[in-house]
């Protein structure tokens, strides 16, 4: 029964991998950028509720429409000043630009407000929990978090799939000189996506934030599980990223039953191991042959 | 002889004087090109002689050096494909350059997306198109080259074009098929589209079109009305021999095409070396789909595009 505990555990856990890895998963999908930022940005979007949340005397839940504005506003500005112009400068240039930004961030964080780990209150949800069979405790807030990840992915999915700015999305994903060539107007796809991206990951910072503690270097370590969720998955498949954060979330949990040292390493060792059995992930099989073909 | 030629319409596309490079290659020098409204423009030249760049500078999509784009009486040297697309001029692009991910009826819509009006609903392309409406929901790749090359034609309809550029539209596809599309592309003409059309079979550029330009190493060597030169003529200015309508080029004595040959007294004028003795009126390199063993473009398009 232990081991079933574990399970479903890790499954929620990994809902909170994907929620932030989701948006590096549409940023490398779409505009090619690996954003080494990501998982600071998420950090930003904890600090960002905790600031409001202290100042407006409010619940973190309610600081959400604030935040997810905010952060999507940064997203399109980011885009639009930073990225874009690096992306003219070949794939190298940008991942740079990510990186001088992450470590910018960093400190930025640590200048403004040290470096003590920080946590934002739940409020009743953050002790409330229910129990399946004797042994099996599964808390509120995790099972809001999967919940959250879950219904963010299907939104997603449904955006991309169903609309027509969806369609321009894909379109410029698949081939960006034929997207301009046919009209689509890439930069504001671009800036939209980037919004997105990085709005989905001030929301999974939030979450990060109440659930555990965080510190101006956290989006660091945030950002290693997103990207092996995103690799596991196969890259630029939202549902692969799901699939990928809850092989990474069971992993750490089911090997944390037997020696909780070894957790956070065989987390590692199975992303190595996809990496090295199966370098395009898990999940995407028909992508790369697809992209194979177009490049062929 | 006609005393009083009919003065001449005035130009629906008109292009002046234009350079394009890729980084430090130049691949247009001062071309110059006249489309009048309704009528429909071959393009035609060797590979490398800029036929695609010049398409792709009329689209927006290769930024000009030098020189003008005007359509419709605007200048549109400097705007955007998206701009272009809302003023009238679509691209079908070589090779058809579908979305892979995207189904039949997306790639289609896409083709909509910077549309200034709808002149062609679905329905309508559909009309034109009846094969694809079946299979409007398969991803683009599953289709056979010729639907493929139907749903990139469809996807530059959606966009209510008033001008076509065609690149290459019948590379890859049996006789039959090219026959179809070309059939397609009359009907279009008919309800007003002005085309540009990139043909490597020269017979059927010359069949289908009213105007032709020849294009030789990024310069127009010939432009004329069909019905005024003589296939030789467009066969000499394809290979840069020198010709009454076109500007005078030196000769280069080591081009192997100029080698003349005695075993082809019937075709003095023609490039014997490269001659099919089976088509004398015919160069081989140009396609000629009645021999569809000699067209080494005629596999299955599938087969080249899918790759390893």
């Amino acid at each position: 029964m232990s081991w079933v505990n574990a399970v479903i555990q890790g499954l929620l856990l990994g809902g909170q991998y994907a929620l932030i890895a989701c948006g590096l998963s549409l940023t490398f999908g779409v505009m090619r950028i690996v954003n080494l930022a990501h998982g600071d940005l998420a950090v930003c979007g904890a600090y960002l509720a905790l600031v409001l949340t202290s100042a407006l005397g409010v619940p973190v839940w309610v600081t959400l429409p604030l935040v997810l504005p905010v952060a999507f506003a940064a997203g399109v500005v980011l885009q639009v000043l930073l990225f874009g112009r690096a992306l003219r400068h070949g794939e190298l240039a940008s991942v740079l630009v990510t990186f001088g930004l992450s470590v910018m961030i960093e400190n930025l964080l640590l200048v403004k407000y040290t470096s003590d780990p920080r946590g934002l209150p739940a409020g009743a949800l953050g002790l409330a929990s229910f129990h399946i069979g004797g042994q099996i405790t599964v808390s509120w807030l995790f099972l809001t978090a999967f919940l959250t990840a879950c219904a963010v992915l299907s939104g997603l999915q449904l955006l991309l799939s169903r609309t027509s700015w969806g369609r321009k999305v894909r379109a410029t994903a698949d081939d960006l000189d034929t997207a301009r060539l046919v009209g689509i107007r890439v930069r504001p796809v671009f800036a939209g996506v980037a919004g997105i991206a990085v709005a989905t990951a001030a929301l999974a910072g939030v979450f990060i934030g109440t659930i555990g503690t965080f510190d101006p270097f956290q989006g660091t370590n945030s950002l290693i599980f997103a990207f092996e969720a995103v690799v596991i998955g196969g890259i630029g498949s939202l549902w692969g990223t799901l699939a990928g954060g809850m092989a990474l979330g069971v992993t750490q949990v089911v090997v944390g039953q037997v020696n909780q040292a070894y957790a956070v390493l065989a987390v590692h060792l199975l992303f190595l191991a996809v990496l090295a059995v199966r370098p395009n992930g898990l999940f995407a099989g028909h992508r790369v042959t697809r992209e194979a073909g177009a490049l062929g | 002889m006609n005393n009083f030629p009919p003065a001449p319409p005035p130009s629906l596309l008109e292009v002046t004087g234009l350079d394009v490079f890729y980084g430090d290659f130049q691949a247009l020098f001062g071309v110059s090109l006249a489309v009048p409204p309704g009528g429909a423009t071959a393009l035609v030249g060797a590979n490398g002689a800029g036929k695609t760049t010049l398409l792709r500078a009329i689209a927006g999509a290769q930024p000009a050096a030098a020189g003008s784009v005007r359509y419709g009486g605007d200048d549109l040297t400097a705007a955007p494909p998206h701009r272009r697309i809302a003023r009238g001029v679509a691209l079908v692009p070589e090779g058809r350059k579908l979305f892979p991910s995207l189904t039949v009826e997306e790639n289609i819509q896409v083709g909509a997306a910077a549309a200034a009006a709808s002149d062609w609903p679905l329905d309508r392309i559909y009309g034109v198109f009846p094969m694809l409406a079946s299979r409007r929901g398969q991803r683009a790749w599953s289709l056979s080259g010729g639907e493929q090359q139907a749903v990139a034609i469809a996807r530059a309809l959606a966009a209510s074009p008033s001008l076509l550029l065609l690149d290459e539209i019948s590379l890859g596809l049996a006789p039959r098929v090219v026959g179809e599309l070309y059939q397609t592309l009359a009907g279009l003409r008919e309800a007003g589209a002005t085309l540009v059309i990139v043909e490597q079979d020269l017979r059927r550029a010359m069949e289908v079109c009213d105007d032709l330009v020849c294009l030789l190493e990024g310069r127009v060597a010939l432009a004329a009305r069909v019905a005024s030169v003589s296939r030789e003529q467009v066969v000499a200015a394809y290979f840069g021999e020198s010709s009454a309508h076109g500007p005078h080029r030196p000769l280069n004595p080591t081009n192997p095409v100029r080698t003349t040959s005695p075993s082809d007294p019937q075709n003095p004028t023609h490039t014997p070396s490269l001659q099919d003795p089976q088509n004398p009126t015919h160069t081989p390199s140009l396609q000629d789909p009645q021999n569809p063993t000699h067209t080494p473009s005629l596999q299955d398009p599938r087969d080249q595009e899918r790759g390893p």
